[in-house]
């Protein structure tokens, strides 16, 4: 079989020795933060990007991957043991995870997060080497307007699967469409927005918008909540590997997790986030005894932490398929290929084989190593814990100074940094969703060019969205979800979702 | 004015008029060949009709959500200059003598109370920053006035 020698081409790759420890240096930097809270995966992948430039491509994606998914093992840690989601796709494993440790369970607790992980990133490995290549060949067929209405129904989707109105994550979207406007059309070389300002001629940078939003908007927030003291669990953590009966309970949920979160991942604004949301919500309705959860039931632990580690490796489907990131993680991913003259979409697959199978066995090679660094070195992370805010917020903005002027040794993307910082606060205050504006400042671009590819086809008309099939059927779903919108059950249960669970 | 969506809604409507109107300044081009003006001009517009929306959904539905703004502002006013003086001096101070005093500052600030563990925690910060960045991933920061 075919997709046997593919993963073979793969794993002589992913474990040659130098990607092997690259594959160990992402998984321990992505553990490291993931147990920290207040330093986000995504603020850390765009610290990191200017230190992959030197390295073999390939190299480059096995390393950074493994930080995204890395962290979703580490924020259990800190969510079962403190009760602070060190990430933000933890949080519902604080609910269960910190009533066991409370209980005295913590061990299996965190036993089991990283056992529904490891199943979690072997299914979501192999679902990835198997969807992967049928979806890149259909991908092959589309010309802009598919592209364009691809993209439409990304966004739509991304605002839709937002927790908040999808009246403002929509104008979240267009604003970040606006955003990605800024610079010299692609086309015409017009400068566009840049006010006489040679930096901006280049667009904004993803980076310092990244940072400033997330790293600086983040430490904004934290400044502002009084940082209340944190129960550390202090007695000596026993009994990782779970009881047969605690296995008998949590397989079912681990096993639904992960195919959950993996096909969640898949969709444009979900990822690791709304995939343990969902498997716990899922969890909670099948369960017999529903009113365990929330009181240190197993389940409520382990289906939520498989399900954000196979969305995490989900989310890589459509980058490598169709060159489309699903979240702000995946839109860096797009620069880091980029910058290695690797342009993301179906052609990888055909064209650099060994660097696609090199990072999908990586992600297997990567949970091996994590299960084996997480549960023995536990100590380890957890003494992190007790690294106090007020040494930890002066640090994470020095590192966040430095990691903008790296990036392009720019003063000015300090400063956009700094701006972005302050957005991104009151972007929180006013509960509006960043990631659907993020999504859409990263498409922007590709949008407007498939756009005018689009129109210069059909020379002028507009009809080429509906009259080819697969845009036609792109469009005919971005209707179907604003129909879904107006119908005031769905709006209703929306807006319950977050709130009831929480 | 409190309510929050009201506030939003006419962030955003600004925002719109704003582009709006620099985007028709821009090029328009036709059908068949988009100027650069084209797909901001109709995100701006898209952008101001749901904003209208959102605004007289928001006075239909009278104050409901107000914003709860913070009771101190001192962090986000001390972290937004910290990062404006930081890029400022940057150029003519150099990478070591900045951050000496950015991670004084910033260490003083986060633990007002005492003086010699913050500015322990200030000088560590910055020769490990010193070694890691400037030394040891070569990473060209300016020199500045010590040379460093």
């Amino acid at each position: 079989m075919e997709i046997f020698s593919n993963l073979g081409l793969g794993f002589s790759i992913s474990l040659s020795l130098n990607n092997l420890w690259y594959c160990f240096i992402g998984c321990m930097i992505g553990t490291f933060i993931g147990v920290l809270p207040g330093l986000g995966i995504t603020v850390t992948i765009a610290l990191l990007m200017p230190l992959t430039f030197k390295l073999d491509p390939t190299t480059a994606i096995i390393m950074l991957a493994g930080i995204y998914y890395g962290a979703q093992y580490g924020g259990s840690t800190t969510s079962i043991l403190v009760n602070i989601p060190g990430e933000a796709s933890s949080v519902v494993t604080c609910l269960d995870g910190y009533q066991m440790a409370r209980q005295g369970r913590a061990g299996p607790a965190l036993g089991i997060s990283a056992f529904g992980s490891f199943i979690a990133g072997t299914i979501a490995t192999f679902g990835l080497a198997f969807l992967a290549p049928p979806l890149a060949q259909f991908a092959l067929k589309f010309g802009p307007a598919e592209y364009f209405g691809m993209m439409c129904l990304g966004l739509i989707a991304a605002a839709f699967l937002g927790q908040g109105s999808m009246l403002k994550s929509i104008m979240m979207v267009f604003l970040g469409l606006i955003l990605g406007t800024i610079g010299r059309d692609l086309v015409t070389s017009f400068p566009r927005f840049t006010f006489g300002i040679n930096e901006l001629e280049d667009g904004l940078g993803l980076v310092p918008v990244l940072i400033g939003l997330f790293g600086v908007g983040e430490i904004l927030n934290n400044l502002e909540v009084p940082q209340k003291g944190r129960e550390i669990y202090h007695e000596p953590i026993r009994g990782l590997l779970p009881s047969w009966r605690e296995w008998k309970a949590s397989i079912g949920p681990i096993l639904r997790g992960s195919v959950m979160g993996f096909f969640l991942g898949i969709i444009p604004g979900g990822g690791a986030g709304i995939s343990s949301y969902a498997s716990y919500a899922v969890e909670k309705k099948l369960s017999k005894t529903p009113d365990q959860f929330g009181k240190g039931a197993i389940q409520g632990v382990a289906g939520p932490e498989s399900a954000n580690n196979a969305g995490s490796q989900g989310a890589f489907v459509p980058l490598l398929t169709l060159g489309i990131p699903a979240n702000s993680v995946m839109a860096l991913f797009v620069g880091a290929l980029m910058i290695h003259g690797i342009q993301p979409g179906p052609l990888i697959m055909t064209k650099a084989p060994q660097m696609f199978w090199g990072v999908i066995t990586s992600m297997y090679v990567g949970n091996v190593m994590l299960l084996l660094l997480n549960l023995p070195l536990i100590g380890m992370w957890v003494q992190l814990l007790r690294v106090p805010y007020r040494i930890m917020f002066p640090s994470i903005l020095l590192i966040c100074l430095i990691g903008t002027y790296s990036m392009n040794n720019s003063l000015f993307e300090l400063f956009l940094m700094g701006i972005f910082g302050v957005v991104g606060y009151l972007f929180k205050r006013l509960d509006l969703e960043m990631a659907p504006m993020i999504l859409a400042f990263v498409l922007g671009p590709f949008m407007e060019d498939s756009l005018k590819q689009a129109l210069i086809s059909s020379h002028g008309s507009l009809g080429i969205f509906i009259r080819r099939p697969i845009s036609a059927t792109f469009i005919g779903i971005i209707f179907f979800f604003i129909l879904l919108q107006t119908i005031p059950r769905v709006r209703r249960y929306k807006a319950a979702v977050p709130k009831e669970e929480l | 004015m409190g309510d929050r969506d009201r506030i939003i809604a006419i962030f955003f409507l600004t925002i719109s008029i704003l582009v709006g109107v620099k985007a028709s300044q821009f090029p328009f081009g036709n059908m068949k060949r988009l100027g650069p003006g084209f797909f901001p001009l109709m995100l701006a517009i898209l952008l101001g009709v749901l904003s209208l929306i959102l605004l007289v959904r928001s006075l239909r539905r009278g104050e409901r959500s107000a914003i709860e703004w913070p009771s101190r502002w001192s962090g986000l006013v001390f972290v937004s200059l910290a990062i404006f003086v930081f890029s400022l001096l940057l150029k003519p101070f150099g990478f070591l003598l900045t951050t000496v005093i950015f991670t004084s500052v910033a260490f003083k600030f986060a633990d007002p109370g005492r003086w010699f563990a913050p500015m322990s925690a200030a000088f560590i910060a910055t020769f490990v920053s010193y070694f890691v960045f400037r030394l040891g991933l070569g990473i060209p920061f300016p020199a500045g006035i010590l040379g460093y």
